[in-house]
């Protein structure tokens, strides 16, 4: 038997894509087959935080979540955040502090820290190693990261007073 | 060879129909953590994934004065952030905060957690201590199951095939202590080695009332009623009862060995954890 495909639309970075899909296709692979390839597919099993994105204000795990669950749904991606002539302040903050190694763990870690940042705008060191001990990284150990989001805090909250 | 089909329900009545017509095939979808795993991992191959996480009618709490209720498909985090959860039930508060990891939580739902059968799921044990009840529902009839009677065996439920889970109740002990503790191999994402609640009545130094449950120790999450037993018989005093030895738990634990600890090592921890649990729970110095 022919397995069913279905329509959907999922809005990624404020752009409607479209697409049909099988019923267990998760919302990675579908982001991952419509070029949006900054979403890493680590361990594909909800463990190491590669793929998350934000999906209605609240950190996701694409691979975790089927395409169809996210249908109408509003999801961001890393690349939502800044670009190469105007980084956000977390991307700002990861160069600065060297939080970056090999980068495969970086979208999701950068995603993960959004949604804290978002929903908590000066969260206290453990509120942040709390908020990123779903996200693994192989390659800088973790302090680094914490350091960078921390200061990314900070020089948000100061645009904010200053504005 | 995998073969699904989706299903968008828009009432629990829809799922419910679903649930009549597909049985076993008619797989629950709501967070996804546990499912698309075994879908991925080809110990599920085939059926209709019915996906609840959009009906509000399973994200409802209700707060009434002996008892609070969550609807099934409510997430850990929905939880965490709930004022009723925070305040009238902090013991379940600060379990939650050790479920798994912040991801997870925004995913994965109360619902799910009980219904997969782990022997290991992280809202068992306390959720046991506190006497709480499910609610099973299919097309025909609504049923109440008292939690300690829900787990066959691993991954296995009383739930039939065309069951849905939709609530869980929770009794509000207000003279109660309570605590669980997870034991991990480390704090973020760890699956629990073995983990304990214990709920303790007391009258003025007096234990009057003990619950004691554990995970990871046994096909399914227990009750260790051995324990509680010999407790209750021997120990009326809340000091002798935290200092016991608790040879009893011996009689109610059937640990196996694996990946992440030997059955003797979790014999051994069972009791330190227990104790540990009871003394936080009685107001004691841990």
């Amino acid at each position: 038997m022919e397995n069913q495909l279905y329509e959907l639309t999922v809005y990624v970075n404020d752009k409607a894509v479209r697409g049909k899909v099988r019923a267990e296709k998760t919302l990675l692979d579908f982001l991952r087959e419509h070029n949006f390839t900054e979403v890493k597919k680590g361990c594909d099993n909800g463990d190491c935080g590669a793929c998350t994105v934000i999906m209605d204000g609240l950190a996701a795990l694409s691979c975790s979540t089927t395409a169809l669950q996210a249908e109408g749904r509003r999801v961001y991606t890393v690349k939502s955040l800044g670009s190469w002539e105007k980084l956000h302040p977390l991307q700002e903050a990861f160069v600065k502090h060297e939080a970056v190694q090999c980068g495969f763990c970086s979208p999701g870690f950068l995603m993960t820290a959004k949604a804290l940042l978002d929903n908590n705008p000066m969260p206290s060191r453990n509120e942040i190693r709390d908020a990123i001990s779903g996200n693994l990284c192989r390659c800088t150990g973790y302090v680094k990261i914490v350091d960078a989001i921390e200061d990314a805090a900070s020089a948000i909250e100061e645009v904010s007073r200053e504005a | 060879m995998r073969n699904f089909r989706f299903l968008q329900p828009d009432s629990v009545s829809t799922v419910l129909k679903a649930k009549e017509e597909e049985r076993e095939n008619g797989r629950i979808l709501a967070g996804g953590t546990n499912l698309l795993s075994y879908i991925k991992m080809g110990r599920v191959k085939e059926g209709l994934l019915i996906d609840i996480t959009r009906l509000d009618e399973l994200k409802q709490i209700e707060d009434t004065e002996n008892e609070v209720s969550f609807g099934a498909s409510l997430t850990i985090t929905e939880l965490l952030n709930s004022s009723v959860v925070q305040n009238r039930l902090s013991y379940l508060h600060d379990t939650l905060t050790h479920f798994a990891n912040p991801l997870i939580r925004n995913q994965a739902t109360l619902g799910g957690n009980i219904a997969d059968g782990s022997p290991i799921a992280d809202t068992i044990p306390i959720l046991l201590v506190l006497d709480a009840t499910v609610t099973a529902a299919s097309s025909k009839s609504e049923r109440i199951i008292p939690l300690k009677e829900f787990f066959v065996g691993p991954g296995k439920t009383v739930l039939a095939a065309d069951e849905l889970l939709v609530k869980v109740s929770v009794p509000v002990h207000e003279s109660s202590g309570v605590k669980m503790i997870k034991l991990g191999l480390r704090n973020g994402t760890a699956c629990s080695v073995t983990s304990a609640a214990v709920r303790v009545e007391q009258d003025n130094k007096k234990l009057r009332e003990i619950r004691i449950a554990l995970g990871g120790v046994a096909p399914t999450p227990i009750r260790a009623y051995n324990c509680e037993n010999a407790l209750l018989d021997g120990l009326f005093d809340i000091e002798a009862a935290a200092g016991a030895e608790l040879e009893a738990l011996q009689q109610d634990i059937n640990p196996i060995s694996d990946v992440r600890g030997t059955a003797e090592y979790r014999r051994g921890v069972s009791v330190n954890l227990v104790k540990r649990a009871l003394r936080s729970a009685a107001g004691m110095e841990v």
